[in-house]
C-alpha cells in the first residue's frame, strides 16, 4: 500500500500538468477575452486593443502562452523561447540566470483585472471560503448522518418517506432561488439578518485586513457575533441543497451495513440494539460516506459559486465567477490549478479508503 | 454486494407449506416450484415500494404532458397583446389586476400558472413546452454519462493495472475542467445553430460520467476477486461474458441510483447554467431558463413565475429518484419483497 | 435668414431654461422683430453656465454607496465600467468638472478658456493651429502634500501618448504638439489642428508617483493595485484609505482639495463603496439599511424598487446611453473576401434570400423606421419605463436639435416599399429583383433585447419583411476585428449582420460621433461597423471636429441630426434611464447623466441630521 501511495503521488505531477494544459487550452479556445472590456467603446481603436493584448501576451499562440505560464518560455521574447536572452534555459531558478515567471518559479502571474498578484488575491479569498464552506460542510454532514441513520433505522416509515421527499426537494431546489428568497424574506421584509458580506461595514473594518484583526483583538465577542450573523443565511442555503444527496447515501450505506451477516450475528449473540447499530453498523457504514464526502471537498473550493455571489461573500467562488465574467485568465488558472490539485489528492485519498474499507481490493 | 442469485428460488409469496403433526407423506402435498424470473421478482418488489409507484406515476404524467401538451397548448414566441398591460405580470386566474392595491379585481378560468412579466406570456404554456427540452436533456445526458461511465469503469476495474491507472487519471482531468468554458468551446462546434440544445446535452453528458465510472470501477475491483469469478475464469468463460453476464448485473442497482441522481442533477444544473447566462438559447424554453428569467421579477412580487417551473423541476427530480430507489430495492437481492 | 437666427437663439434659450425648471420663469423673452436688423444678433452658446447651487453642508460623517459591479481599475484613464468612473470622479479632479446640466465648471482651473475670453486662440501664436491656455488655481496640492503644477499636466499628456501605453483613448491628446509651462500655474497646450473637444483634455495624473514605474508594468496594473492605493496621490475630493477586493473600497477626505463651488474640502469624513454580487441582493441590502445610496440600477428595476417601498427615493434621469437599431448600409459589392468587411449577414438562415443586402436600400431603411412601433416596445418590454428617443443626441445637450418624432405607420412603410420596387410575393414577403426581403436581426442575450427582437420580427412581418432574430453572446457580436472571422455570429466588426440592436453611450461632447459615422473609418481603421458613407454627413462631422466656435458646432450637429434621421443612419429606440436610489441621510445629491456620474459633486455631499 505504501508503495502504491508513493507511486500515485509521483504520478500526480504529470497528471496535474496534463490538467493544466487541458484547462489552459479550453480557456483560450473559448470565444472572448479580457479585451472584451473595450467592446462597444468606439473611442478605443483597434490598434490600442492590439497593444493591450500584446502587453498581456495574448497575441501569442496558445502553446506559447502556456509555456510562459508554466515557466519554460521567456515572456519577453516572441514565440517558444526556451532560452533567456542570456542563453540560459528559462526554467532554471532566477539566481542561476533563468527567468522569474511561471509556475516553476512559484509565480502565478498578476490579475488582468486589478494587477494584484494571483497568489495574493486567491489567498485573500481563501479564508472566507473556508469559513463558509467549512461551516456548511460540518452542518450538512451532521444533518445528513442523522437523517440518513434514522431513515435507515425506520425504513419505510413515515419519517423515512417524509425525509426522502424533503431531501429531494432540497436537492432539486436551485441555490440561487433559495438564496434570493431568504434574502428577501429575512433581509428586506423581516430585517432580522444581514444579506451581504461578512461584516457590518458601518461598524467593522473589512474582513481580513490588518485593521480588522486589530478590531477583532479588541472586541472578539462582537466580531464573532457579526460574522456568525452574516453566515447564517448563506450556510442555510448551502445546507438545504446539499443534505439530500449525502443523506440518501448515508441511508443506503447504513442499510447495507445493517444487512450484513455480522450484524445478525451480533444481534443473535444478544447485544443491545443500540450498540449493534451505533457501535458496529454505523462505523462501517460511515467509511464509504467519508470517502464520498472526501470527493466533494474539491468542489468546496470553487463551489458555492452562486451562493457566494448572491450573498456578496468575498470568497473563491465569487472570485471565480467575476473572473469568468471579465475573462481574467491569470486568476482563473490559479483557481483551477488549486482545484485540480485538490481533486487529484481527494481521489487518491478516496482510493486509499476504498482499499481500507474493502480488503478484497488489490491495487 | 450481492452474490449471484441461484437459478431456482422458491417464490416467497407462496404460502408457507408446513407439514402437519404426525408427518405427512411427501406426495400428499403439491408445491408449485415455478421460479420467478429476475424481472418478475423485481417488478413484484417494485410494486410494493409505495414511493416508487408514486414516482412512476409522476414520471409517466410528466412525460405524457411533455409529449402531448404542446399539441394542445402550442408555444408562441411572442404572446398576443394582453387585454391589460401589467409589467410585473398578472397572478394565476386573474383577468384584471388593480395595480395600486395589488389585488385582483376580476377572476377567471385563465392562466392557471399566471403570467410572466415583460411580454406577459402564459407560464402554463411555457412550463408545458419546456418539459420536452428539460426532460429530454435530463435523460439523454444521463444516458451518455452512464454509457461512457460504465464502459470506462468496467474496463478500468476489470483489467486493472496500468489501464486502470490511465483511465482514472483521465477521470481526474475531466473532474478538473471548468464546465462553463467547455460549454463555450463546444458551442463553437455547433456554429450557426440558433438552437444549442444538443451542445448543452453533450456537455452535460461529458460531465456526468465520472461519478458512474468510479462507482462501477470500485464494484468491479471488489467483485473480480470473488470466488465465483475465479471459478468462471478457471472454467474458461470468456472475459466479455464474465463482464456482461456476471458482474454487470450486480452493478445494476448502484448504477440505477447514480443515474437517477444524474437526471435530477442535470435538470437542476441546466437551471444553474441558464442563471449564469451560459444556458440553452432562450428561443427554446426550458424549465431552467424560465426559472432564471423569473428571478429579476421576484422582488416585484411575482411569485408564480418562478414557482411553477421550480415545482416542475422538483417533481421531475422526485419522480426520477423515487423510481430509482424502487429499482434499486427491486434488483437488490438482499432486499425483502 | 435672420428669423432663423432668432429662432435658433430662442431655441437655445428654451433649451437652457428646460435644464433648470426653476429658471424657466426667469427666461427672458425675445421680442418679435418685424424688420430684419442691419446686422444679425450674434448667437451665443455657453458651456460654463451651470445652475448648480448646493446647500451648505455639515462636516463629518460616513456615507455608504452600494454597487453590484466591483471597481478594479483605479487609474481614471483606464476606467472601463460605470463603477470605476464613479470612484475616479470622487477621487480625481481635472481642470473642469462636467455638471449635471450638461455644462462645465472650472475645478482645478480658475476659468474655462474659450474663444470669447481669449483662453483659446485660433490660429495659435507660435504657428500651431490652436493654442489653449489654462490657468490653475494657486497653491494646488496632491493628497500627499506634493504641489500640483503644470508639470503634472505635461506629464499626463506624455503618459497618454506613450507608445508603450495601451487600452486608452488618445483622441485629443494626439492632436497636441507640445505643452509649455511658463509658470507652475499656467498650462499652454499647442494643438496641431483645431480640436473641438479641448475642454475634455484636462485630466491629470501624479507625476512624482508614476514617473519611476516603467510603463510596461503600469499597463499591467503596477502602482494601482489594492495594496498600492493608499499611497496613490489624488487630486480630488477624496483619497484612498483602503481597497479590499471583493468587499469594499474606503475613501477618506482629501484635505488638500477645495470644492469647485464650496471652496472647502469635502464635508464627509469617509465615503465607502460596498460591492454586492447581485442587483436584487443590493436592493434588499438597501432596504435592510446596509447602504445609504445605490447606483448602477436600470429602469427595469423601478418596479422592484416600488414594490420594496422605495418609490420616494428613486432618482431616474435619462442617461447618455441609448438603445438603437443599427442597419448595415453596405450592399456587398465591395466586400473583402477574407475579412467580410463591406458585406452583410452571412448567416445560413438568411442565405436563401439571394445575393444582395436589403438594408443597403435607403427606401428599405426608411420603411423600417415606420414599421417599428417604439411605443409598443417601450410599453410591453420595458413597462413604459424608458424614454422613447428620436435622435441619438441627449435632449438637454446644447447642440440638440429636435427632429420630427418617428411615427408608427405601417401603411406608410408599405407604400415606401411598394414605390421602391419591393413587391409582395405569394407568401406575403416582399422581393425586389430576385432579392427576398429577409434580414437577420442581431443582438445580445439580455432578456429585454430578446423580447424586443421578438416584437420587431412581428412588426416587420406585418409590412412584408421576414426577419430572423439571432441573440448571441457579447463576445461574438462585439468581437474585436483581429479576434473574429467573417463567420463570427453577428460579428459587427466583420459586417456579418443586417440590422443589429445594441446601445451606445454618447459623450456630452459631439466629437465622439466622428469615428463611428465618418466614411473614412471602416474596419479595421475605425469603428464605422455599419459602413455609413454619406458625403454630407462626412462634411458635417469634419466641420464639428475642426472648429471651436460652439455656435458652428451646433449648426453642424443640426445638419448631422437631420441626415441621421432622413437617411436612417440609425433607428434610435430609447434612452436608458440612469437610476439611483438615495436614502434620506444623503444631502446634496445631484444625478449626473454624463460620464462624471453621481459622484461628480461628492465634495458637497453631507450627512443630513
Amino acid at each position: 500500500m505504501a508503495k502504491y501511495v508513493v507511486r500515485r503521488l509521483i504520478q500526480a505531477i504529470p497528471v496535474i500538468i496534463g490538467i493544466t494544459i487541458a484547462i489552459y487550452a479550453i480557456m483560450l479556445l473559448a470565444p472572448g477575452g479580457p479585451q472584451q472590456r473595450f467592446a462597444n467603446n468606439p473611442k478605443i481603436t483597434n490598434e490600442q486593443r492590439e497593444k493591450f493584448k500584446k502587453a498581456w501576451g495574448l497575441d501569442q499562440p496558445i502553446p506559447v502562452q502556456y509555456c510562459r505560464w508554466i515557466g519554460f518560455c521567456d515572456p519577453d521574447q516572441d514565440g517558444i523561447a526556451l532560452l533567456t536572452v542570456k542563453n540560459v534555459p528559462n526554467f532554471l531558478p532566477e539566481s542561476l540566470g533563468g527567468g522569474d515567471n511561471g509556475m516553476i518559479h512559484g509565480d502565478l502571474g498578476f490579475s488582468i483585472d486589478s494587477g494584484e498578484s494571483v497568489g495574493g488575491r486567491i489567498g485573500k479569498a481563501a479564508l472566507p471560503t473556508l469559513l463558509l464552506a467549512g461551516s456548511a460542510l460540518i452542518l450538512w454532514i451532521t444533518l445528513a448522518i442523522l437523517l440518513g441513520v434514522f431513515a435507515a433505522l425506520k425504513r419505510y416509515s413515515f419519517f423515512d418517506q417524509a425525509a426522502t421527499v424533503f431531501s429531494y426537494i432540497g436537492f432539486a431546489m436551485p441555490t440561487f432561488w433559495l438564496g434570493l428568497m431568504l434574502i428577501l424574506i429575512f433581509g428586506a421584509s423581516l430585517k432580522v439578518l444581514p444579506v451581504s458580506g461578512m461584516v457590518d461595514a458601518r461598524l467593522s473594518p473589512p474582513f481580513g485586513s490588518d485593521q480588522y484583526w486589530t478590531y477583532f483583538g479588541k472586541s472578539p465577542g462582537t466580531a464573532i457575533v457579526d460574522i456568525v450573523r452574516h453566515l447564517i443565511l448563506p450556510v442555510v442555503t448551502l445546507v438545504v441543497v446539499s443534505v439530500a444527496g449525502d443523506s440518501r447515501f448515508v441511508r443506503a450505506s447504513m442499510l447495507e451495513a445493517l444487512g450484513q451477516d455480522y450484524v445478525r450475528t451480533a444481534r443473535a449473540k444478544g447485544l443491545p440494539n443500540r450498540i449493534v447499530t451505533f457501535r458496529h453498523a454505523l462505523r462501517n457504514a460511515l467509511l464509504p460516506v467519508v470517502t464520498n464526502i472526501g470527493l466533494e471537498i474539491p468542489f468546496l473550493f470553487s463551489g458555492a459559486v452562486v451562493t457566494e455571489s448572491i450573498f456578496s461573500w468575498p470568497g473563491e467562488g465569487r472570485l471565480f465567477i467575476n473572473s469568468i465574467t471579465n475573462f481574467d485568465y491569470t486568476i482563473l488558472m490559479g483557481i483551477l490549478l488549486i482545484a485540480a490539485i485538490l481533486t487529484v489528492l481527494a481521489n487518491l485519498l478516496a482510493d486509499i479508503l476504498y482499499a481500507v474499507v474493502d480488503p478484497r481490493i488489490k491495487y | 454486494m450481492g452474490a449471484m442469485i441461484p437459478p431456482n428460488v422458491t417464490d416467497p409469496d407462496q404460502p408457507d407449506v408446513t407439514p402437519p403433526e404426525g408427518g405427512p407423506a411427501a406426495a400428499d402435498y403439491e408445491v408449485s416450484l415455478r421460479s420467478l424470473s429476475q424481472w418478475e421478482l423485481a417488478w413484484r418488489k417494485f410494486r410494493q415500494h409505495r414511493l416508487a409507484i408514486v414516482g412512476l406515476g409522476l414520471l409517466f404524467g410528466l412525460v405524457l404532458a411533455a409529449i402531448v401538451g404542446p399539441i394542445f397548448v402550442p408555444f408562441t414566441p411572442v404572446p398576443p397583446v394582453p387585454n391589460q398591460l401589467v409589467y410585473t405580470g398578472r397572478p394565476p386566474f386573474c383577468v384584471s389586476l388593480d395595480e395600486a392595491k395589488h389585488a385582483c379585481t376580476q377572476f377567471g378560468l385563465v392562466r392557471p400558472f399566471g403570467e410572466t412579466g415583460g411580454l406577459q406570456a402564459d407560464v402554463f404554456m411555457l412550463v408545458l413546452n419546456g418539459a420536452r427540452t428539460s426532460l429530454f436533456l435530463g435523460f439523454t445526458s444521463m444516458a451518455i454519462g452512464v454509457l461512457i461511465g460504465t464502459i470506462v469503469g468496467a474496463v478500468a476495474g476489470y483489467v486493472g493495472g496500468f489501464v486502470d491507472n490511465l483511465l482514472m487519471r483521465f477521470v481526474d482531468v475531466m473532474l478538473s475542467l471548468p464546465l462553463l468554458f467547455v460549454i463555450l468551446v463546444v458551442a463553437r462546434f455547433f456554429k450557426g445553430a440558433q438552437d444549442n440544445v444538443w451542445s448543452i446535452i453533450i456537455v452535460f453528458g461529458l460531465f456526468s460520467w465520472m461519478g458512474v465510472s468510479r462507482l462501477v470501477r470500485s464494484l468491479f475491483l471488489s467483485i473480480r476477486e470473488r470466488e465465483f469469478v475465479e471459478a468462471a475464469k478457471a472454467v474458461g468463460v470468456r472475459d466479455r461474458r464474465i463482464i456482461f453476464k456476471h458482474i454487470l448485473p450486480n452493478a445494476f442497482s448502484p448504477i440505477v441510483v447514480a443515474a437517477s441522481l444524474i437526471v435530477g442533477g442535470n435538470i437542476s444544473g441546466e437551471a444553474f447554467v441558464s442563471f449564469l447566462g451560459f444556458g440553452i438559447n432562450p428561443s427554446t424554453p426550458t424549465w431552467g431558463n424560465i426559472l432564471s428569467n423569473a428571478l429579476a421579477f421576484i422582488a416585484q412580487g411575482n411569485w408564480w413565475w418562478p414557482l411553477f417551473p421550480g415545482l416542475a423541476i422538483i417533481l421531475a427530480v422526485l419522480a426520477v429518484n423515487f423510481v430509482g430507489d424502487g429499482l434499486r430495492d427491486a434488483f437488490d437481492p438482499r432486499s425483502r419483497a | 435668414m435672420h428669423k432663423r437666427v432668432l429662432g435658433l437663439l430662442a431655441t437655445s434659450l428654451v433649451v437652457f431654461a428646460a435644464c433648470n425648471p426653476s429658471a424657466a420663469s426667469n427666461a427672458p423673452t425675445t421680442p418679435e422683430v418685424t424688420a430684419p436688423p442691419a446686422t444679425p444678433t450674434p448667437e451665443f452658446v455657453a458651456i460654463d453656465q451651470s445652475k448648480y447651487a448646493p446647500t451648505a453642508g455639515t462636516s463629518g460623517g460616513q456615507i455608504l454607496m452600494g454597487d453590484w459591479q466591483e471597481a478594479n481599475q483605479f487609474n481614471p484613464f483606464y476606467a472601463s465600467q460605470v463603477t470605476e468612473a464613479n470612484v475616479a470622479s470622487a477621487a480625481f479632479a481635472g481642470m473642469v468638472v462636467g455638471t449635471y446640466d450638461y455644462q462645465f465648471l472650472p475645478d482645478l482651473a480658475t476659468t474655462i478658456p474659450t474663444t470669447a475670453n481669449g483662453g483659446v486662440v485660433v490660429p495659435g501664436a507660435s504657428g500651431d493651429a490652436m493654442t489653449v491656455t489654462w490657468t490653475l488655481k494657486p497653491d494646488l496640492k496632491w493628497s500627499d502634500g506634493q504641489p500640483l503644477t503644470c508639470d503634472d499636466f505635461k506629464f499626463t499628456w506624455q503618459w497618454v501618448m506613450d507608445p508603450a501605453n495601451s487600452g486608452i483613448s488618445t483622441s485629443g491628446y494626439e492632436d497636441i504638439s507640445s505643452i509649455d509651462c511658463p509658470s507652475p500655474t499656467s498650462v499652454v497646450q499647442h494643438y496641431k489642428n483645431v480640436y473641438e473637444g479641448y475642454v475634455l483634455i484636462s485630466g491629470v495624473l501624479p507625476q512624482h508617483y508614476l514617473k519611476d514605474i516603467p510603463m510596461a508594468d503600469q499597463v499591467k496594473g503596477a502602482g494601482w493595485t489594492p495594496e498600492d492605493m493608499p499611497k496613490v496621490p489624488t487630486s480630488g475630493a477624496f483619497k484612498f484609505e483602503s481597497v479590499t477586493s471583493g468587499q469594499e473600497l474606503r475613501l477618506v477626505r482629501n484635505d488638500n482639495y477645495k470644492g469647485f463651488k464650496s471652496n472647502t474640502p469635502a464635508y464627509l469624513d469617509t465615503l465607502v463603496f460596498k460591492w454586492y454580487g447581485d442587483p436584487t441582493a443590493m436592493i434588499a441590502g438597501f432596504v435592510a439599511g446596509e447602504v445609504d445610496i445605490m447606483t448602477d440600477l436600470l429602469a427595469a428595476d423601478i418596479p422592484t424598487l416600488k414594490a420594496q417601498g422605495l418609490e420616494s427615493e428613486i432618482s431616474a434621469i435619462p442617461s447618455l446611453t441609448y438603445e438603437f437599431l443599427r442597419p448595415n448600409w453596405a450592399d456587398g459589392s465591395k466586400m473583402d473576401a477574407t475579412t467580410g468587411v463591406g458585406g452583410c449577414s452571412r448567416n445560413p438562415a438568411v442565405a436563401d434570400r439571394g445575393t444582395g443586402c436589403p438594408a443597403s436600400d435607403p427606401a428599405f431603411r426608411q420603411a423600417l423606421t415606420f414599421a417599428v412601433n417604439k411605443d409598443e416596445i417601450n410599453s410591453r418590454v420595458l413597462g413604459g419605463l424608458e424614454q422613447v428617443a428620436n435622435t441619438n443626441v441627449a435632449p438637454d445637450a446644447y447642440y440638440f436639435s429636435d427632429q420630427p418624432p418617428a411615427t408608427f405607420d405601417p401603411e406608410k412603410a408599405k407604400s415606401i416599399l411598394d414605390a421602391a420596387g419591393w413587391t409582395v410575393g405569394a407568401d406575403g414577403i416582399r422581393a425586389k429583383g430576385g432579392l427576398r426581403a429577409k434580414i437577420e436581426l442581431c443582438s445580445t442575450t439580455r432578456q429585454a433585447r430578446i423580447d424586443t427582437l421578438k416584437l420587431i420580427v412581428d412588426q416587420l412581418k406585418a409590412v412584408g419583411i421576414e426577419a430572423i432574430a439571432n441573440n448571441v453572446s457579447a463576445s461574438d457580436i462585439f468581437v474585436e476585428f483581429n479576434d473574429g472571422t467573417k463567420d463570427t455570429a453577428c460579428g459587427l466588426s466583420h459586417s456579418n449582420f443586417d440590422v443589429a440592436e445594441h446601445a451606445f453611450g454618447v459623450s456630452v461632447d459631439p466629437i465622439g460621433n466622428y469615428s463611428t459615422y465618418d466614411s473614412k473609418f471602416f474596419e479595421p481603421t475605425g469603428g464605422n461597423d455599419a459602413q455609413i458613407s454619406d458625403p454630407d454627413l462626412d462634411a458635417a462631422l469634419e466641420k464639428v471636429k475642426g472648429t471651436v466656435d460652439f455656435v458652428e458646432v451646433k449648426h453642424a450637429m443640426a445638419t448631422f441630426q437631420k441626415i441621421y434621421i432622413e437617411k436612417v443612419v440609425e433607428i434610435p429606440l430609447y434612452f436608458r434611464k440612469e437610476v439611483e436610489v438615495v436614502g434620506p441621510k444623503l444631502g446634496n445629491f445631484f444625478a449626473n447623466p454624463t460620464s462624471a456620474g453621481p459622484t461628480w459633486n461628492a465634495v458637497d455631499w453631507y450627512v443630513k441630521a
